[in-house]
């Protein structure tokens, strides 16, 4: 191969790299309130396959916790995915998660679970939502889950 | 004059009152209570008190002698680090194989003896999906409880809002009720106490 040609090969290979790192996002949820008001925010988040999220703990001591059978819970994210927990956070820590796979995930936080302290993230641009398994998942979860949604899926249609 | 004096003393007022408030803002974190030195050659088991589990069925600590056992303090209310406990309670206990697993106990004892009664803790047990063989959701006597936290090292009060200040430990107990290794702190790395398990079942 003539020199001229490996750069040639290099320079789009770089430029093929920077795109493939540009294309990803980093998106933001908060993690705020100490007991009754905990909440994550926005309690649903869409993103896409790769994009970095980013938890950010305003106040309190909380946890982002997969709902899957590793963490004792009902599977609510997409079949044959790696379950995730971020251990305890405290105010000022950062937690980072990458979903690679398309689906929905269901999360929660380990401490604030029974007060509805709980989120989801849509990877991808499906918002159909899977029937997931709603036996033993607090009814403030539900809640909270479901209303998010809605409220998700109403700000989509405007836009 | 006057006026800058007032001027000061306003200001220096409202710095400690700015004070108070984020004192007050950070006061529902309840701050983890060291835990006290052991004497690791003493057995729990000496310790002849009559505890309950959340099947209502009385038992003894002595009960469990000749198996590894795990041992967690905590309290049903909690809304702060108590699930994490028992979430590294339960990552030690599933980091085992199945069969080590089997030859292993969990007593994850409550110290909130006025609320967490043996209905309470079975409750609990259910929902957090731990109502399982190997696992004994305990209560008992205040003062027998008092008397196990002491002899783990662990350490409790109440804060006077029905909640309580503890120390985070997960201990695991030998085959004759000896305190074989402690692991201090949440979202600990949980290795080191399981290989202690499992060479202890090799050694029987």
């Amino acid at each position: 191969m003539k020199p001229c040609n490996v750069v040639f090969l290099i320079i789009v290979l770089g430029i093929s790299c920077s795109t493939y790192a540009l294309s990803t996002d980093t998106l933001t949820v908060k993690v705020l309130g100490i007991a009754e008001d905990a909440r994550f925010e926005p309690a649903v988040l869409q993103v896409q396959p790769g994009d970095v999220i980013r938890f950010k703990v305003v106040e309190g001591l909380h946890t982002v916790t997969a709902y899957h059978p590793d963490n004792r819970r009902p599977m609510r994210i997409p079949d044959k995915t790696q379950s995730f927990n971020s251990g305890m956070l405290t105010a000022g820590q950062t937690w980072f998660l990458t979903l690679d796979k398309i689906g929905v995930y269901d999360y929660f936080c380990l401490p604030h679970e029974r007060m509805g302290h709980a989120g989801r993230i849509i990877s991808g641009s499906e918002t159909t939502i899977p029937t997931y398994d709603d036996t033993l998942i607090p009814e403030l979860v539900l809640k909270t889950i479901n209303e998010a949604q809605k409220s998700f899926l109403n700000q989509n249609q405007k836009k | 004059m006057r006026s800058v004096i007032a001027y000061m003393l306003a200001f220096l007022g409202i710095l400690s009152l700015e004070a108070v408030a984020q004192h007050g803002h950070h006061g529902h974190e309840k701050k983890a209570l060291k835990s006290e030195e052991i004497h690791a050659d003493h057995s729990l088991y000496h310790l002849d008190s009559e505890f309950i589990d959340h099947r209502n069925e009385p038992l003894k600590l002595s009960n469990f002698k000749g198996e590894p056992v795990i041992v967690v303090l905590f309290y049903g209310n909690c809304t702060q680090v108590c699930p994490i406990l028992i979430q590294d309670t339960w990552r030690l206990f599933s980091s085992l194989d199945e069969s080590t697993q089997t030859k292993t106990k969990v007593l994850a004892v409550s110290f909130d003896t006025e609320n967490d009664t043996p209905e309470t803790l079975k409750e609990y047990a259910e929902y957090e999906q731990l109502d399982l063989p190997e696992w004994y959701f305990i209560t008992g006597k205040h003062t027998d409880i008092k008397m196990l936290a002491t002899m783990l090292g662990v350490k409790y009060q109440q804060t006077g809002d029905g909640h309580f200040a503890h120390s985070n430990l997960v201990t695991v107990l030998d085959t004759e009720g000896k305190i074989a290794k402690r692991v201090e702190g949440l979202n600990q790395p949980m290795n080191e106490a399981a290989t202690v398990i499992e060479a202890m079942l090799k050694n029987l």
